[in-house]
């Protein structure tokens, strides 16, 4: 039997070129030729998985890319693109550790208003209230004047010091 | 990655502007395609860069990229014309095809040698080393980076036929070589 046709028939099965009936043929061939029937199975591999090296090298490609697509790009164009990658990592990483952050701060900052706001009114004993679609000017102990807009309140304390002059609003 | 997968990613970078999936693009293809680049000009080092263009030009098509068929094979094709513009440059050639290129021109498609299984399968990678180049990057196209007979002829430019000879020129010879060590 032709190795010429063999090595033919091999190849158009090793590019998924082969037919049915050349697949049959080929079976046949490697039945036949003890050696055929190796080479088919060697030639037969499984290529390897990229390797970690080759995993590493190409994240390191990327970041690299990354800087110049920053430098080849208009400035709009990567405005566009999700900030992340414009921030430096440990920003990234720190990002839902804001997150905590900032609740913990709506929160603490609520409990304070909460207590603050107790006392505040008994502290400021003046209170200006506006109603919707009202606004007021006010005179504080010190002569100062306030506008206040509509829907809105202002506490003040009758002992305005010329230290601090603290006044409250909502 | 599967043709399935690789629509996602593009459908992603194309309407949603997705970078994770734009990143998964790039570090899957990157191997394959600096190697595959690398071999026409001879450097791999060069290939990154060629491969980086190619890789902005991807992102700058913007919803255009959804409209690719064939992304990977659309990939190849990109990098093999910034291949051939970049050694028209160098050697004031005009190249269009892989016919264009000399017969005995030093490939650089290589195998890192140290991931392979065992001594047989660095036999089989010495034989494909040292392959003729374009018999060695036929082979490589159509075995490693699983596109079939149309699509590498489309790919390198040159006829199916051509592309047929070559791969069974490789086959023939990757089996001289092996045959030596099967006794």
């Amino acid at each position: 039997m032709s190795e010429k046709l063999f090595f033919q028939l091999l190849s158009r099965q090793l590019a998924g070129e082969a037919t049915s009936g050349e697949l049959k043929k080929l079976k046949q061939l490697t039945e036949e030729n003890s050696e055929w029937d190796k080479l088919y199975h060697e030639l037969n591999y499984n290529k390897a998985n990229t390797t970690e090296d080759e995993q590493v090298k190409s994240e390191q490609a990327y970041m690299l890319h990354m800087l110049k697509m920053q430098l080849v790009l208009p400035k709009k164009e990567v405005e566009i693109e999700n900030s992340v990658i414009r921030l430096p990592f440990y920003i990234k990483y720190m990002r839902p550790l804001i997150g905590v952050a900032a609740s913990l701060l709506i929160i603490g900052s609520t409990v304070a208003y909460v207590f603050l706001a107790n006392n505040h009114e008994k502290e400021f004993s003046n209170l200006i209230a506006t109603k919707e679609g009202s606004k007021t000017n006010i005179k504080l102990p010190d002569g100062t004047t306030v506008w206040v807009n509509s829907d809105s309140k202002i506490w003040y304390a009758d002992n305005f010091n010329s230290k601090t002059r603290e006044v409250w609003l909502s | 990655m599967v043709q399935a997968d690789i629509i996602k990613l593009q459908n992603a970078i194309a309407i949603n502007r997705d970078e994770a999936a734009y990143r998964q693009l790039f570090i899957n293809f990157h191997q394959p395609l600096i190697k595959f680049g690398g071999a026409i000009i001879q450097s791999e080092e060069a290939a990154e860069d060629l491969y980086s263009e190619v890789m902005i030009k991807i992102w700058l098509m913007e919803e255009s990229l959804a409209k690719i068929e064939n992304l990977k094979q659309y990939l190849y094709t990109l990098i093999r014309n910034a291949a051939f513009n970049e050694l028209k440059a160098r050697k004031k050639i005009v190249i269009s095809s892989l016919d264009d290129l000399p017969d005995d021109y030093n490939s650089t498609y290589s195998v890192e040698d140290c991931f392979l299984k065992d001594e047989f399968d660095k036999k089989i990678n010495d034989a494909i080393k040292s392959l003729p180049p374009k018999c060695g990057l036929v082979y490589r196209l159509i075995r490693e980076d699983g596109f079939n007979y149309r699509q590498t002829s489309e790919i390198l430019g040159i006829s199916v036929n051509t592309i047929e000879g070559h791969m069974t020129l490789a086959i023939k010879k990757i089996s001289d070589t092996l045959r030596k060590y099967l006794h």
